[in-house]
């Protein structure tokens, strides 16, 4: 590639903070190679897979229960439940110590009990990784010849149904709780058209509850049952970040050049069919096209960006087709792993085509990521599903032996976990002359744990997304990627689903994934396509058009679509938060 | 008071008849097979020779003690519905009860006859019987009835052509003769409780009377036909009465067939004289077990004051026998009263190491769920007593006490308020009741004298519970010790013995029962976790308290979904006895009652034979087995069943005592009049004279068929299930008659009958076969020669070579018609299913897809194969069912034999999940001598594996080694050649933490040889050769054990490897050797593969536990035993994980 060494390329300072998760990604305690008996056994001591999940539960719990309960509080006093002396008293320490027949909070965790006879049964057989598969992606039945209606079928049965045996807890160290409604009128209300907005929102939604999800309930315990009639449900949402960055955001009209970040996710090296069934680009071309759009100041505004962020699915997954990638919506996602795991699994007795085309993908990314970082543009890279690092979340970062080009590209180049978090500093120029720095938090995933939790949200008919007309028909039950992504901050969670259904690491101090401070944007990758999002301080979408978002903090919220599936990437402003999408396809050239 | 406290100068005397005596019995235990003995002579006798239980307390006991957190919110839902107003209008309402508990005492008789018109019954003077009868009126309040004047009596025959002279004068003295008698026989003991207050000298035979009327049941032409029938003042008088006439007595008026008069002593056959008493007053009174009983208005007497009442019940009335209308269980009065059922179940602090004793060990926790029959909601109450505090739970009362008296004191009380019909749980009849008892027997002794009054848990006023113990021996179950316990009033209903008797299960421990009846599963709590929860927090007693009431909740959701209840009035109503002899004793008190009923109504009388000592029972031949011809059949074969085949032989050949001649007589009589039977024994025919068991049997049957239509008509799932037990009961019941005749230490065994039900049995299954196979011939014009591959007791397996279903069908139902109509009336075959495919592998033995439409199969059907037996590892059966599955469902042979092959080569490689290799077995009574714990030495003569594990895993770690009682787990390791197999036996978390390699060897031909040749035999040629051994079986795989002390691997030396190829390096060279270094990425890939299914299977196996045991936020303490949380896996997962991230963590990052 032709370079002209004479273009300025955008800067902004980075501070990475992913290593937060990389300790519970790779514990210090397996590092103790196999010694002696005596070794062994104090490693045994240390392993942390010697714990239980409880752990997780618990540090969760802990983390979110004052916000939850602050939350659930303001809200009874607003509606006048409580008043505000009594508040504390009704704020039951333990589940446990709820008094029966008033008013009272509670904060739990949810869990969404599905009747055990439609839960998949545990398989008996040993060395069998796809029985865990099958059932945390229950719709990945039939390799490939598994239809949408099959999948969307298993989807629907997995769903909650409360007409089916189904129920919602809450659960503290203390015991359970069975929740229902506050009376029968719940389907009533979601029919209501107007003034039940909020009421609706709060109310015991069973499409807006996983199982893992810590809450703050209002309501009653009645007497005779023990079941706790929920008034309204109340999430940890996410608190401010520091408050440097929100008089930051009182930005002036500058026509300099803003730095920019680029995200992408599922670049899908080593893919070995050639043309995408869609729009009949080769992805390698494509691939190509990114390349130079990045590289070649001529072209375009590429030099703007400071950053790319590759947020998973690097390589393809095995010797799938194209056609099969190309498949839309988020079930195909999930059939894919299952292949990936099948390598896994004959790998591990003997190497196989399999082995060989990781390899030759693994090669083609690392080239492919080296020539970026010759361009001089710093590349994050965030491990994914498919990517050969280890399954519990977090993922550990790409080993270096994979991508030994690369890595040597010390300064640009960071391999990091999955999830991921950082700094961007954004210079400024207020008044005139005077520089000042503010600083713009990132945070994003390759997106499984969304797409994990999508399978438990389906999405309400009277929800304001207006892709639902869009997206009619098939996969309409289940709530889209932007519904999840914005429901997990709500929780103040990244990944609530783990470590029910998303294998997690059973941590026992901290909950690595709880939201402890507002990022700036927050994305996931291998989407099915591009959706965004501005959201408030209050977790609520703030329409893009409208001179509202002068003067409050947000959060841009990134749905980045699969490159493999649709060419396209997504640019952020770091100023000013903008977003747009650039497609890379034979119709743009 | 009056009966309480003649009850109480009573009890110093012998002649109370406590109720005791009525349930223990001799040896009554389970037994279904006839050979448990019901020895009612022994029971009598032991009556006046055994003086039973502390004497009663006295009368200065406060009746309930007053608790400060006991409130009345707590009582008023404990308590029963307050009696309706009406009930006490005597005169104008009559009293409806349904009955479930009945005994009798010794009592002094009625002044008056609460029916003013009659004049009292019975004897007027001395201690007279009066039986108790407990139940529940149609409002839900607890009834005792009182029933005065029921005398009991015994019958002793004349020899054959012996007259008595029956006058009033004769008889008189023949009383008085009697009397003596009897005084010399009870000797003291009847005097000495002899100080009635009217001065009278009490009676203790009340008369004589002399009956022409009956027969004996014994032969066609009974050798007694005249019988002196005695009374006596009080039951248990009559075992001694039976011994006197049984050694010969001269009575005087006796003439023999000349006419002349008999002076010498001369030897009295006794005649029912061993049917106890309440069941005497059941026969002649008409009353069956459980049913519904009025007492007309204007008839009885209630009991209105509080001391004028000797029992806890609601409502208490006095009648005399003769006034009370039984009940037929029959349209309006085939309902069940609102019966209230408590079941429970205990916690103990046990010491690490030791079973719990009530010596020593406390109870610290009493769960507790009352619920009424009938009503749908679920249990009216839940609680838990506590011993400390405890944190509420939602939607049950927690009740906490600082101390272990106030507790049990306190549960007393609810016990009292709750006032069930019913006790249930599971084990409690012999762990928690009995561990009650004795704990405060223990208190009791150290200081509490308060605790007097704890056990006395019955409705009589002032009454201890007792226990005792008993042993039972039985083939089918082998030796038992049970404990049965008395509580006056009410009926125990132990839900594990029930499951024991009626269900095959793998396991009976509650967990895996409620897996398997009500899908849902209890974690399961280790007892040496309970001492610690006791000891922690409230909060940690809260975890124990909801896990105790689940234990109670439980077997309460067990008894209503198997509907245990209702099968069991059923059962008492047809066959006439107590609900509680149906729990407590086998088979025979079943249809000994529905014979003396039947016998009853046709006047004969049954004899009361003496017990030939050494069983006497000269075997007889049992069913019959057409060899089978062994094979896989892939076309289906029909079975054509005998429809209760004995019952409908005893009919239809006439069997019975009362038509049987001997060859003696056979030869007088005219050869129209009889038949013989296949093996020799001689049956008048039924227009001659009807025996009295196909009597009986045709009722059943004919009472079958009409509640198999109500229960098609049933309006209600609740009716249907009524009717279904019925239905069941009368099945049951008509197949036990024909094993009380065989039975050899029985009350009334008859071989005679036995052997030639059975000899016909084989005869007609005999015919069936020659008939089918001679005329389904192509001679006869049918498509192929059918032919019989295999004929079991009933039922034969004809294969007719039609090949499909379709076409078997019209043939099987025309073959069962045609045989039908060779055999006499009742006898029928009957066509049910097919079964195709059909694995035919031995006697007994085999596997079929049922069909019973051609439509659809039902399921696969499988006899005498290896899938529940629990000794064997879940391997077996697990290939067993896997294999048979792809056999017969899928009908696909190769896929089963690559299937089995791929399991073999897994076992051999270590691929092995380790929970399916493990076997579990108890440690029982035996082991403690292992465990160095006491014991006898002869109790444990040959070492077993799991005891001598469970021994060497005391000696590594005393805190955490299997106790007495528990369930060892174990699987067997590689050991040196020639090692026992009780040195071979290990831990299986020991074998997973130490990476010891299995035997693999050793499940593949102990475990797995001998099944598989069983199923693969009829299709496959040398099993042997080609499935357990070739080329699956060559690549083998054994892990190198952790080094461990006193082990080989001490002496190896580590040395550091290439993880690539094994080739040994320089410690400070790294992971990998100079070759392997450019493969770097796919060696690290490879290893990465294996942490990351390690990984997944660690989240999927743990939150799935998670998931069943309903609990996020504490950690599991499951062990796992019969819990489908997958224990060993989980182990196994946490293992692999840490040897793979120390694999992938040497590569640095």
């Amino acid at each position: 590639m032709p370079t002209d060494q004479s273009i300025t390329r955008a800067y902004a300072p980075y501070t990475p903070s992913w290593q937060r998760f990389h300790e519970f990604a790779a514990p210090l305690a397996s590092s103790s190679g196999a010694g002696s008996a005596a070794m062994a056994s104090a490693a045994s001591q240390l392993n942390p897979y010697a714990r239980q999940y409880s752990h997780v539960y618990s540090a969760r719990l802990a983390a979110l229960r004052e916000r939850c309960l602050a939350n659930a509080k303001q809200s009874a006093r607003d509606e006048g439940i409580i008043s505000g002396e009594d508040d504390d008293e009704c704020a039951a320490e333990r589940i446990i110590e709820v008094k029966e027949g008033v008013w009272s909070i509670l904060v739990g965790t949810i869990v969404k009990e599905t009747d055990p006879t439609r839960r998949p049964p545990v398989q008996s057989k040993y060395n069998d990784a796809t029985d865990a598969q099958s059932f945390l992606f229950p719709s990945s039945d039939g390799e490939n010849n598994g239809s949408q209606m099959k999948q969307i079928e298993s989807l629907r049965s997995y769903l909650f149904d409360s007409e089916k045996g189904d129920v919602i807890h809450l659960e503290d160290e203390s015991g359970r709780v069975e929740l229902a409604p506050e009376d029968e009128t719940l389907d009533a209300m979601s029919v209501d058209v107007d003034g039940s907005t909020f009421k609706k929102s709060n109310a015991l939604d069973p499409n807006n509850l996983a199982t893992g999800v810590v809450a703050a309930v209002v309501g009653k315990v009645c007497a005779t049952k023990g079941i706790m009639k929920v008034h309204s449900i109340h999430f940890a949402g996410v608190p401010l970040s520091d408050a440097t960055s929100q008089d930051a955001m009182l930005i002036e009209e500058e026509e300099e050049e803003e730095p920019v970040l680029l995200l992408v996710s599922g670049l899908g090296c080593g893919s070995d069919s050639s043309t995408d069934g869609e729009t009949g680009a080769s992805l390698a071309l494509r691939r190509e096209m990114l390349l130079e759009y990045l590289t070649d100041p001529s072209l375009s505004n590429g030099a703007s960006v400071c950053r790319v962020i590759i947020a998973g699915g690097g390589v393809s997954p095995s010797n799938q087709s194209a056609g099969d990638i190309g498949r839309p919506g988020g079930p195909n996602k999930e059939n894919s792993k299952k292949n990936y795991n099948n390598v896994a699994k004959s790998k591990s007795s003997k190497p196989s085509d399999a082995a060989n085309h990781m390899a030759f993908s693994l090669r083609e990314l690392d080239l492919y990521i080296s020539e970026l970082l010759s361009s001089g543009i710093p590349v994050d890279y965030i491990p994914g599903w498919h990517d050969p690092t280890n399954a519990n979340w977090p993922q550990r970062p790409l080993h270096s032996c994979l991508l030994p080009l690369s890595c040597t590209f010390v300064d640009l180049f960071s391999r990091c976990t999955n999830p991921y978090e950082g700094t961007l500093g954004v210079a400024r120029s207020r008044n005139g002359a005077k520089n000042a720095e503010s600083s713009m938090k990132v945070l994003g995933s390759d997106g499984l744990s969304v797409a994990d939790l999508r399978r438990f949200l389906s999405k309400s008919d009277s929800t304001k997304d207006n892709d639902a007309e869009k997206n009619d028909g098939d996969d309409a039950i289940v709530s889209s990627c932007m519904d999840a992504l914005h429901q997990t901050l709500k929780y103040g969670h990244m990944a609530p689903t783990g470590p029910d259904s998303l294998p997690t690491f059973p941590s026992s101090e901290s909950d690595p994934f709880v939201l402890s401070s507002r990022p700036d944007v927050y994305f996931v990758g291998n989407c099915d396509r591009f959706e965004t999002r501005l959201v408030n301080v209050n977790g609520e979408e703030i329409d893009e058009s409208g001179d509202d978002k002068v003067g409050t903090c947000m959060t841009r919220l990134v749905c980045v679509p699969s490159f493999a599936l649709t060419g396209e990437v997504v640019l952020v402003k770091l100023k000013s938060l903008e977003c747009e999408v650039v497609s890379f396809n034979d119709a743009n050239l | 008071m009056m009966s309480t406290s003649r009850k109480r100068t009573l009890d110093d005397d012998l002649y109370d008849e406590s109720p005791k005596h009525l349930r223990g019995g001799g040896g009554g235990g389970y037994g279904d097979d006839g050979d448990d003995l019901f020895n009612d002579d022994d029971l009598f006798e032991d009556n006046l020779v055994d003086h039973d239980g502390p004497p009663e307390p006295a009368d200065d006991v406060e009746e309930d003690i007053a608790f400060g957190d006991i409130t009345d919110a707590h009582r008023s839902r404990w308590t029963r519905p307050a009696v309706p107003s009406s009930v006490w209008k005597t005169s104008e309402n009559d009293l409806n009860l349904q009955w479930l508990d009945i005994d009798m005492i010794g009592g002094s008789p009625l002044a008056a006859n609460p029916n003013k018109n009659k004049k009292v019954l019975g004897a007027s003077s001395g201690t007279v019987p009066i039986i108790r009868l407990y139940g529940v009126n149609e409002t839900g309040n607890s009834v005792a009835v009182f029933i005065h004047g029921f005398t009991a009596y015994g019958y002793f025959a004349l020899p054959r052509g012996y007259e008595v002279d029956g006058s009033d004068g004769n008889l008189g003295k023949i009383r008085s003769i009697l009397e003596e008698n009897l005084r010399a026989k009870l000797g003291s003991q009847f005097d000495k409780g002899d100080n009635t207050s009217n001065g009278e000298t009490p009676m203790a035979c009340l008369g004589v009377t002399c009956l022409s009327n009956k027969q004996s049941i014994m032969g066609y032409d009974p050798s007694h036909t005249k019988f002196l029938k005695v009374y006596v003042a009080m039951p248990g008088m009559i075992p001694k009465l039976k011994t006197i006439m049984e050694e010969g007595i001269t009575l005087p008026g006796i003439t023999n067939a000349n006419g002349q008069e008999v002076r010498e002593s001369m030897i009295f056959q006794p005649y029912e004289c061993n049917v106890p008493y309440v069941m005497r007053y059941m026969i002649d009174r008409d009353v069956t077990g459980a049913s519904w009983l009025s007492l007309p208005k204007g008839t009885y007497h209630l009991r209105k004051n509080e001391s004028e009442k000797g029992t806890h019940c609601q409502i208490e009335a006095d009648i005399c026998f003769n006034e009370i209308i039984p009940r037929k269980p029959e349209g309006e009065w085939a309902k069940v009263a609102p019966l209230r059922i408590l079941s429970f179940d205990i916690e103990c602090q046990g010491r690490k190491g030791y079973f719990p004793e009530a010596e020593h060990d406390p109870v610290i926790q009493i769960a507790n769920s009352l619920s009424v029959y009938g009503e749908s909601k679920g249990p009216i109450v839940q609680n838990v007593f506590t011993l400390g505090g405890c944190l509420p739970i939602v939607g049950a009362q927690v009740i906490s006490s600082n101390t272990e008296e106030d507790m049990l004191l306190k549960w007393r009380t609810f016990l009292h308020a709750s006032d069930a019909d019913i006790f249930t749980g599971y084990n409690v009849q012999n762990f928690d009741i009995p561990y009650l008892l004795d704990r405060a027997a223990a208190l009791w002794k150290k200081k509490d004298s308060k605790l007097r009054i704890f056990t006395q848990w019955g409705r009589v006023k002032n009454c201890q519970t007792r226990k005792r113990e008993t042993m039972f021996q039985s083939s089918a179950y082998g030796r038992r010790t049970n404990t049965e316990t008395t509580i006056e009033g009410r009926v125990i209903f132990d839900m594990l013995p029930y499951m024991q008797r009626n269900h095959k299960l793998s396991s009976y421990s509650l967990n895996s029962v409620c897996a398997e009846f009500l899908s849902q599963q209890k974690e399961d709590v280790h007892h040496s976790i309970i001492s610690d929860l006791q000891n922690g927090s409230d909060a940690d007693r809260h975890r124990l308290a909801v896990y105790c009431l689940k234990d109670a909740i439980l077997p309460q959701r067990l008894m209503d979904k198997l509907s245990v209840l209702i099968n069991y009035v059923e059962m008492a109503r047809v066959t006439g006895v107590p609900v509680s002899f149906l729990i407590s004793r086998g088979q025979q008190i079943k249809v000994f009652s529905m014979i003396l009923r039947k016998c009853r109504d046709v006047n004969l009388l049954v004899p009361t034979l003496k017990k030939s000592g050494s069983g006497g029972d000269e075997g007889y031949e049992g069913a019959t087995v057409l060899d089978p011809i062994k094979s896989y059949y892939e076309i289906p074969i029909a079975t054509l069943d005998f429809a209760s085949l004995y019952p409908s032989i005893m009919q239809a050949y006439n069997l019975c005592y009362s038509t049987m001649l001997s060859p003696q007589e056979a030869a007088k009589t005219d050869p129209s009049m009889f038949k013989r039977s296949e093996n020799g024994h001689n049956f008048v025919h039924s227009n001659v004279k009807k025996g009295i068991l196909p009597i009986i049997l045709e009722e059943l049957l004919a009472a079958r068929k009409r509640a198999k239509k109500d229960m098609k008509n049933a309006p209600t799932e609740f009716e249907k299930a009524v009717q279904n037990g019925r239905q069941l009961a009368l099945k049951v019941s008509a197949n036990s008659v024909y094993g009380f005749t065989g039975a050899g230490v029985g009350q009334l065994p008859c071989v005679p009958i036995a052997s030639s039900v059975t000899s016909y049995g084989r005869f007609l299954l005999e015919k069936t076969k020659s008939y089918v196979e001679e005329h389904y011939t192509q001679a006869h014009g049918y498509e192929h020669n059918a032919q019989v591959v295999y004929g079991d007791t009933d039922s034969v397996m004809v294969k007719f070579g039609t090949k499909t279903v379709a076409d078997t069908f019209p043939l099987a139902i025309e073959a069962a018609k045609k045989c039908s109509d060779l055999f006499p009336n009742p006898i029928e075959l009957e066509f049910e299913k097919v079964y195709y495919p059909y694995l035919l592998m031995n006697k007994k033995r085999y596997a079929g897809l049922m069909w019973t439409q051609i439509e659809k199969y039902d399921y696969m059907d499988t006899k005498g194969l290896e899938t529940v037996r629990r000794d064997n590892c879940a391997l077996v059966r697990e290939v067993i069912q896997t294999s048979l599955d792809k056999i017969i469902i899928e009908r696909n042979v190769p896929g089963a034999i690559e299937y089995v092959k791929s399991q073999i080569a897994d076992l051999l490689q270590n691929k092995m999940d380790i929970s399916r290799l493990v076997i579990t077995k108890s440690l029982n009574k035996g082991a403690e001598y292992a465990l160095g714990l006491g014991g006898k030495a002869e109790d444990y003569k040959v070492k077993q594996a799991h005891v001598e594990l469970a021994a060497r895993m005391r000696k590594r770690d005393p805190g955490s080694a299997p106790q007495m009682g528990d369930r060892v787990p174990y699987v067997i390791i590689t050991a040196a050649k020639g090692a026992a197999n009780f040195e071979k036996a290990e831990d299986p978390i020991y074998v997973l933490e130490n990476n010891i390699p299995i035997d693999s060897k050793w499940y593949l031909t102990n475990q797995l040889s001998n099944p598989l040749t069983r199923i693969f035999e009829p299709i496959i040629d040398n099993v042997e050769k080609s499935l357990l051994q070739g080329d699956h079986t060559r690549k083998i795989f054994i892990p190198t054990p952790t080094a461990k002390k006193g082990s080989l691997m001490m002496f190896a030396h580590k040395k550091a490897t290439c993880m690539g190829c094994k080739a040994s390096i320089g410690v400070d060279e790294g992971n990998l050797c100079k070759y392997c270094l450019p493969k770097e990425a796919e060696i690290y890939l490879g290893k990465l593969a294996v942490l990351k299914e390690a990984e997944l299977r660690y989240a999927h196996l743990w939150s799935e536990a998670q998931r069943i045991h309903g609990t996020l936020h504490t950690d599991i303490m499951c062990t796992g035993d019969g819990c489908a949380c997958q224990f060993y896996r989980r182990k196994k997962v946490q293992a692999d994980i840490r040897l793979a991230q120390e694999q992938v963590d040497r590569f640095g990052r």
